[in-house]
This record gives C-alpha cells, structure tokens and sequence, in this order.
C-alpha cells in the first residue's frame, strides 16, 4: 500500500488540513463560549482522509468505466430536481439531505463531469482537432453548469469553465480555437448577467466598487483586507487577530479563513500555506505524466483545474482581487462536504498514480 | 495501446502543455504571494491602524470641572450629579408594535418625540450595543420614576453625569459666569477640547477655563463588530480641574446685589491696597444654573434679545459718560499742568457764557467764589468750564489716559471695552467736524464724548486712594489642585502710576473727604458711623433718559483699603440715590450695623 500511496500528496494535503483545524478552532474561539466546531472538522478529515482511503484502493479502470456515467447522470438529475423543488420553496437549495447526512450535490458533480468527460475526450483522441469532439465537451460540461448556476451557485458553477478549458488544452485542442470559443463565451457572458440572480449581481458591482456598499457586500472585501494587512511581516499570533476574534471578518471560518490564517501568522505564515498549496497542485498535475492511459491523465488535469481554482479563486477573493462567490479553501475552510470532496479526489489522483506504468 | 501510440505521436506536445499548466499556477500563486506582500509588508501599517481602530471604542471619561471658592472659602460653584436617560438599541424590543409602546411611555415621562427617536436610531445604523442619550438633565424625580418602569422598557438605561451647579444661582453672574457646551467653531478654533466638552462661556469660568476644565481620561473599550463590548483593554484616569479662590466676598457680593436690586446698574468694590475684587454686582443678571441644565434656543434668543441686557457685564462692558468723577481727573491735570492755584477761586452766578452759548451749573443759583477744594466738595461746574477753557484738550486727555480711561482696566474678565478718551484726530475722523473748545468743556465734566466703564471709574478713585499707585483689578486669589496644592498665587501687580506732586494729592483727598463729611458736600449720605469716607457723586447726562446717578468713595479718608462705585442707570441725582447705597456697601464691609437716622439728616 505505501508504494501507491504517494506521500507527497498525502503530506502536504494532512499539513493544510490541521493549519485548517488551528485556524477554525481561533476563528471560533470565544472567551465566553466554547465552540467545539474544531472537534467536528477533525471528524470531518478523518471521514475525509476513509474516502480518500476508498477511492484510492478503487480500481480506477473499474471506477470511470462503470460508474462514472451512472454517476454524472444521476447527478444531474439530483440537480434537475432540487431545482424544480427549489423554486418552490424559492431560495438557494444546494444541499441534498440523505438521512442525517446532507450534500451539496454539486460538489460531487464536478468529480463525476472530469471522469466523464476525460473518457469521452479518450475515446476521441484521433478527432482531437475536430469540432465535433470540442463541441461535445462543453455540452457535457454545460448541462451541469448551467443547473448549479440556477441553483443558484455561481462559485462552483465557474469551476466548470477552467475545467473544460484545462482539460481540452492538454488534450490537444488546436489553441485558435479554444481561444474562439472563449471569445465567444465572453459574448455572450450578457446572456450569463441575465441568468443571475439579483444578490448575485450585487456582488459583481460592489467588487467594482466596494465602497457602493461599505456595510453591505462591500464590508467583506473591506474588513478581509484589513484583516490580511494587519497581519504584516509576522502576523498577530495564533488566538490573537482582532478582526477575526471579534468577527469584523464575517464567515470567518469558512469562506475568509485565510483572512485568519494572515492576520494571526502574517506574511511569514501566508508563505508556508502557500507554498503547501503549491507543493500539492504541482503533485497532483504531476500524476497526468505517469498515468497508465490517456482517461486517467485527463483526469488528473481536471481534479487539478479544480482544484487550483478553489484556492485561486478563493485567495483572490480575501485578498479584494476577485469578486465575493462564496468559495472555500479546499482543506482549510471548515466543512464537511468541502473536505471530504477534496479529499475523495485526492484519492482519484492516488489511485491513478498506484495504477501507473512501472518502467 | 491507444495511449502508447498518442504519446508516441503526441508525447512532446502533451509533456508541453502539461508544463504550461503548471506555470500557470505557480504564476497564479506568485501574483497572490505579490498581493499579499503589498497587503501585508507595504500597506501593513496603515491596516493595522484601522483594525486598531475597528475594534477599541474610547468613551471619554469626562474629567470633574475645579470648584470656585470665595475668600472666605465659601463654595460658589460646584458640580451636581444629574440624570442621563438612554437606550441601547440591541436591546430594544424587536417587534414594532411593543417598541412604539415603550416608545410612548418614554414620551410621556420624558416629554421625548418618539418621531426623534427612530431618526437618532436610524442615524446610528451599525453600533447596536452603545448606548444612545435621549435626554440630558433628567432630575432625580423623574430619574426615578423611568427606573421604576424599566420593566416595561427594555433596553432603556439612566446613568448619570455631572452638572455645573451655581450655589447662589444668579448671585456674581457676571463675574462667574457661565458655562455650556463647547460649538462647533470653538472647537475648530481652540486646542485641547473635544466635541460634547463643557467650556466656560463668560466669566471666570470663561477666563480661566484651562485651570478649571481639567483633562478627560478615556476607557479603552474593546468590541466587537456588532458594537458589543468585549472587555477593557486600558483606562486612562481623568484630571480634576483646578480649584480656584477668588478674591470675591460673597457677603458683600449678596449685600451688593441686594441693594441694587430694582435698578439696572453696577455696584462695584475693590481693595485698593492689592487690587483684589471684593464684590462685583451688575444687574439685571441671570440664573446660570438654567444655562446649565441647557437651555432652548427660543428662551436663549429672548435672552439676548432682552432690551435691558442681562447677559452684559455692565462693569466692563457698559459705556458711560462718568460725569463729576471725572472733576478729580480735571482738576488734578490743571493744578499740575499748573493752570490754576489751590486757592485761585472763580467765580459761579449758576450759568456761564462761551460767546453765545450758555453752560449752566447744576445748581441754578450759583456757587459764588469758587476755589479748588469748593469746587470739589459742591461739584461746581462752572469751576470746571473755566479749567476746560484754560487746559488743552490733549493735555487732559493724557491725564484721563494716566488714570486708566481710554485703556482696559486689566481685570481678569473676558470682552472687557476700553471706553473713549476723545482727542481732536478723533472727532474728525469719525465725525469730520474740527474740535470746538466747547468740547473740551463738557469733557471737564465727564460729560460729551467721554465714556468709560465702571471699572475705570473705579480705577481713577482707586488712583486718588492710593496717591497714584494703580494695582491691576482681579478677581483670582488662588489656584489649587483638587487636593488643595497651591499652583498659582496672584501677587499685587501695580499697573501703572499717575506721577503728581503730594500737595496735589493731598488738595484733592481733602476735597473728597469734604464731599462726604462737611455740611455742604453732595456725598454726605454715604457718611458711616465712626469711619470717615471720601468720595465724589456724578449725576451724569445721557440720551437716554433721566441723568444716570454714581458715587465713587473710599475709606477710611487716613488709610485706604476699600474703594467703591455705584452706578445706576437713569435713576436721577448721584448725591440721592447713588450715594446711599455705597453708604450700605461700606458699612457692611466694615461691619457697621445700619444707622436709619444718617440717612434722613
């Protein structure tokens, strides 16, 4: 088993994991009450780290050729119909609940559409330059898209557009027309204002200007950014930020848990959490060299594309370069069904990597 | 294997994009590794600024304002406890129904537009947790009776602070003065205040605000982004104003007022061996006290708009024409610019004519032969028209100057005038007409252009009192810390000195005392049992009405220590109405019971 385990993604992704308990357990620390949230997020990496366990032990041949589809369609059709049953109720209806348990469906739909679409792209790989071939990927691609967009979840929904575009790339998509697609995206993105909803509009402006609505929207991307600043070289210490413990950071232990993590540990600290972040994209995009087929190698280079998103995006947020989506840090941010998707697909990646071609 | 044969075409191409993806993300993490840099090393300071700011609340802790003692240390002015009324949003009753219910109840124990609430609410947006002043000034009563109904009105709290509290109320309203909030142009202008300050608006508590005020202290309170308090994170201690004594007798002060109860005028009395003011009366006044409760704007604007002026300090602030106090000036620059003898006497048949214009006497008969010390004693004004005749108008006016007119007096008030001194430059100037020698008479008198204040009329008998010697007029004594530390000591300052020769003071002495103690003096009502008093009447001319009577004295004649002046608007002869009251002044200084007989002799 330790030859297949890769402990260069298990490391790294075990050291963010618990800077991820210390932070939730200062970001909920109270001097009048006691939150025992840091308890349930070491209960969350540990079903998490049972997952990864799971799907690395996984036959990664068996997983994407029997029961990827199933999976991409029945997701699909969980959408479908949270959607139908959300519009009644009206509001955002994200979660899915299976007994005590409850999902977000759309986190496990990303998983299941790089499957699917690196056995599709596979299976294409003599039409690579067709666009037929290219057509085909955005469309699987899409209809889980749009469905999370309405859903509405703006955040997870554009994880799909540097998944589909990453992949296509390394598959071997000629640039010229990649790149006209995306011209074509852009278009068309008026249609995408259309689609949002009204609070989802709000962000976008106020990221224009967040001083539009300085208590509103805008005073996340304010207090994040003083809270980062503050931080400095070497950070206010561990228990010791003032805009997290007093909660002028507000989601302060999912969303903006970095904006924690660099004003307790500063400059210094944000560098190391960086530099893990790094170590572990790199790892797993390093998988794609190694992998045993084409499927698997594509795969790789999605769950990465994932992947860097979240941490993209979400750096890019707490630090006011992005607009407010609402996206957590994969591994850091509390929360269940963030973790145990990010580390389920840690397991994919090890899987494809104990079933690689031994020189 | 297809993938062997996709790698054997394509392996290069793959291998290179694979590459340009993680370029892509170290490029990605370095742009937020350069962002946060910025954040964190370039801007860190001035976010940490804010965060400091964004989390300690300073609630000032408002520092007690010095206590003002008489010279008997009898407490003039101190500070009472009243009552604050306010909410603290966070706790108010959700619900909109139950809030207007509380809000109601609030109006009717307060008398406090529920419409003004919601708008101080609404303005105060995100700070839920601070409390919130609705009424100020709340008495102990209605104090009470809110504390009796917090069961029906959540979130109301009543906390106390600290009042100015005039002892006497009105009594010494114009040299104690008054105090009110600081305005916003104060603020702008002075250093060291902060909005919401209590500041000295006239007065001592004006003039020596910055012994009094003391310094605020400041509690660091740490909270959260709710407003809600955390804890305290530092307490810096506030200082206590200074104390201060004043020279002030508070008995003559009350007798002073007293008597000049029913006139508009001034009473004032001086220690002519050291400058110190023992009572300063000027009426109408007003109660401090309902400044400090605070006060509307209408009743503030009748105040000011009030045609008998209780808000100006006539001691320092009213100009008069002096009248015969001015012959002691006249008569000592004529004998020095050596116009007349002591013994030169002129003759006074009740008018005398300046080519066609008749200048009368008061009285209508005449005096007959004049001479100096007469002249003083009877107040013969034809006397004077002779000396305005002989003496040049500059001349006089540099001798009116070296008895204090024309100048402040130098008390320690604030918005103290300097009267008029005319001089020829000065009616041309303003009037472009050339200076008649009938100008010149009536300045003789204390009459025409001349106009002073009380205190320098005082300060020219002062002058005569002390042979020339001026100490400048204060009203502090003392200033002491809290715990009685003297810091400061105001020692007798002699501001200026008349040079004459003694002779000369001792003609015009013996005159003053003549004006009281002979048979025929104006000023003998201001006699007192068994201590002889100069001094000099003035029924003084005016537009606006009946001649304004004054009596300036001192005594005892031998040995000065006190010095009077009575002043009274319109209210006829100096001899009958001025005179009698400085006599009750001088008795209740010196201890004197009251003799009714003197009065009617």
């Amino acid at each position: 088993m330790a030859r297949e385990m890769d402990l260069t993604i298990l490391l790294p992704a075990l050291a963010l994991a618990f800077i991820g308990v210390a932070m939730v357990y200062s970001a909920t620390y109270a001097k009048t009450e006691m939150s025992l949230l840091f308890l349930k997020q070491i209960v969350w990496i540990s079903i998490g780290l049972l997952a990864m366990l799971f799907f690395a032990s996984l036959n990664f041949q068996v997983l994407v050729d029997r029961y990827s589809r199933p999976a991409y369609w029945a997701l699909i059709v969980i959408l479908a119909v949270l959607l139908a049953a959300g519009e009644q109720i009206s509001g955002s209806q994200r979660w899915f609940a299976l007994g005590p348990f409850s999902f977000q469906p759309s986190e496990f739909a990303k998983i299941a559409t790089v499957l699917v679409l690196a056995k599709y792209l596979a299976n294409r790989q003599d039409r690579a330059r067709a666009w037929t071939t290219i057509l085909g990927a955005f469309l699987l691609t899409g209809i889980p898209m749009v469905l999370i967009l309405r859903e509405p979840d703006l955040g997870t929904a554009l994880i799909f557009i540097p998944l589909v575009f990453g992949m296509l790339y390394a598959f071997g998509a000629p640039l010229q027309r990649l790149f006209l697609i995306g011209g074509a995206g852009l278009l068309a993105s008026p249609l995408i204002w259309t689609l949002l909803k009204d609070y989802q509009r709000q962000r976008l402006i106020v990221f224009l200007n967040p001083s539009a609505d300085r208590l509103g929207a805008g005073y996340n991307i304010i207090q994040s950014k003083i809270a980062i600043g503050s931080g400095g070289l070497t950070g206010k210490g561990w228990l010791s930020g003032t805009q997290g413990q007093l909660r002028f950071v507000p989601e302060h232990h999912t969303d903006f848990i970095f904006s924690v993590l660099a004003e307790e540990w500063g400059f210094l600290g944000v560098i190391v959490v960086l530099m893990l972040f790094a170590l572990l994209l790199l790892q797993v995009l390093r998988v794609s060299r190694f992998a045993r087929d084409l499927t698997g190698s594509l795969t790789a280079v999605g769950l990465t594309m994932i992947l860097f998103t979240q941490v993209a995006v979400n750096l890019g947020v707490a630090t006011g370069v992005l607009p407010v989506t609402g996206m957590t840090l994969p591994l850091v941010s509390y929360g269940g069904s963030s973790l145990i998707v990010t580390m389920s697909l840690l397991g994919i990646l090890t899987s494809i990597w104990a079933g690689r071609k031994v020189k | 294997m297809l993938w062997d044969q996709f790698l054997e075409r394509k392996e290069a191409q793959y291998q290179k994009r694979i590459k340009v993806l993680a370029g892509l993300i170290i490029l990605a993490l370095g742009l937020i590794v350069v962002r946060l840099g910025y954040l964190q090393l370039v801007e860190g300071e001035r976010y940490s600024e804010l965060s400091a700011r964004n989390r300690v609340r300073l609630v000032p802790i408002k520092a007690q304002r010095g206590l003002i003692y008489d010279c008997h240390q009898e407490l003039l002015v101190g500070n009472v406890s009243s009552f604050v009324v306010s909410i603290i949003p966070a706790a108010l009753p959700q619900d909109v129904d139950a809030r207007r219910i509380s809000f109601q109840l609030l109006q009717q124990l307060l008398n406090v537009d529920p419409q003004e609430i919601e708008e101080k609410l609404h303005k105060r947006e995100l700070r839920y947790y601070e409390p919130l002043r609705i009424k100020s000034n709340v008495d102990r009563f209605t104090a009470a009776i809110v504390e009796e109904h917090r069961p029906e009105l959540p979130g109301v709290v009543v906390q106390t602070e600290s009042r100015r509290s005039y002892k006497f109320d009105a009594l010494g309203f114009h040299a104690l003065g008054y105090v009110g909030e600081i305005s916003g142009h104060e603020l702008a202008l002075r250093e060291g205040y902060q909005a919401g300050d209590i500041i000295g608006q006239s007065g001592v508590e004006k003039i020596y605000d910055h012994y009094l005020k003391g310094r605020n202290g400041w509690l660091h309170i740490e909270v959260d982004a709710l407003g809600r308090e955390m804890g305290i994170l530092g307490r810096e201690a506030p200082w206590s104003g200074h104390n201060l004594v004043l020279s002030l007798d508070h008995q003559l002060q009350a007798r002073a007022e007293d008597v000049l109860e029913g006139y508009r005028g001034v009473i004032l009395a001086v220690n002519v061996t050291n400058g110190e003011m023992l009572a300063l009366a000027s009426l109408p006044a007003f109660n401090p006290n309902l400044f400090a409760q605070g006060i509307t704007r209408q009743a503030w604007e009748k105040l000011r708009r009030n045609r008998n002026y209780p808000l100006t300090n006539r001691a320092t602030q009213g100009l008069y024409p002096p009248g015969s106090i001015f012959k002691v000036v006249t008569l000592m620059s004529a004998l020095e610019e050596k116009l007349v003898t002591p013994q030169q006497r002129f003759a006074c048949q009740g008018v005398y004519w300046i080519s066609t214009w008749p200048y009368r006497c008061w009285r209508e008969e005449g005096h007959g032969l004049v001479s100096a010390h007469r002249s003083l004693v009877e107040s013969c004004d034809i006397y004077y028209y002779q000396l305005g005749l002989r003496i040049k108008v500059d001349k006089l006016g540099k001798w009116a100057r070296s008895f204090g007119y024309g100048r402040p007096s130098g008390i320690d008030l604030p918005s103290e005038l300097s009267g008029l001194v005319p001089s020829p430059q000065w009616k041309e100037r303003t009037q472009n007409m050339p200076w008649f020698p009938g100008n010149t008479v009536m300045m003789a008198i204390g009459q025409g252009y001349i106009l002073s204040t009380p205190m320098q009329m005082l300060g020219s008998i002062a002058a005569i009192a002390n042979r020339g010697v001026i100490y400048r007029p204060h009203l502090l004594k003392e200033v002491r810390t809290k715990s009685g530390r003297l810091i400061h000591e105001v020692k007798p300052e002699v501001m200026y000195r008349v040079h004459a020769a003694p002779e000369h003071w001792d003609i015009i002495q013996k005159a003053m005392v003549g004006v009281v103690q002979s048979r025929r003096g104006t000023g003998k009502r201001a006699r007192i049992q068994g201590i002889r008093v100069a001094g000099k009447t003035a029924t003084a001319q005016n537009p606006h009405g009946e001649d304004h009577a004054a009596f300036a004295a001192y005594a005892p004649a031998e040995n000065p220590v006190i010095a009077v002046l009575v002043y009274l608007e319109n209210a006829g002869g100096g001899g009958a109405q001025a005179a009698p009251l400085a006599r009750k002044i001088l008795e209740a200084y010196f201890g004197i019971p009251a003799e009714e007989n003197l009065e009617t002799e």
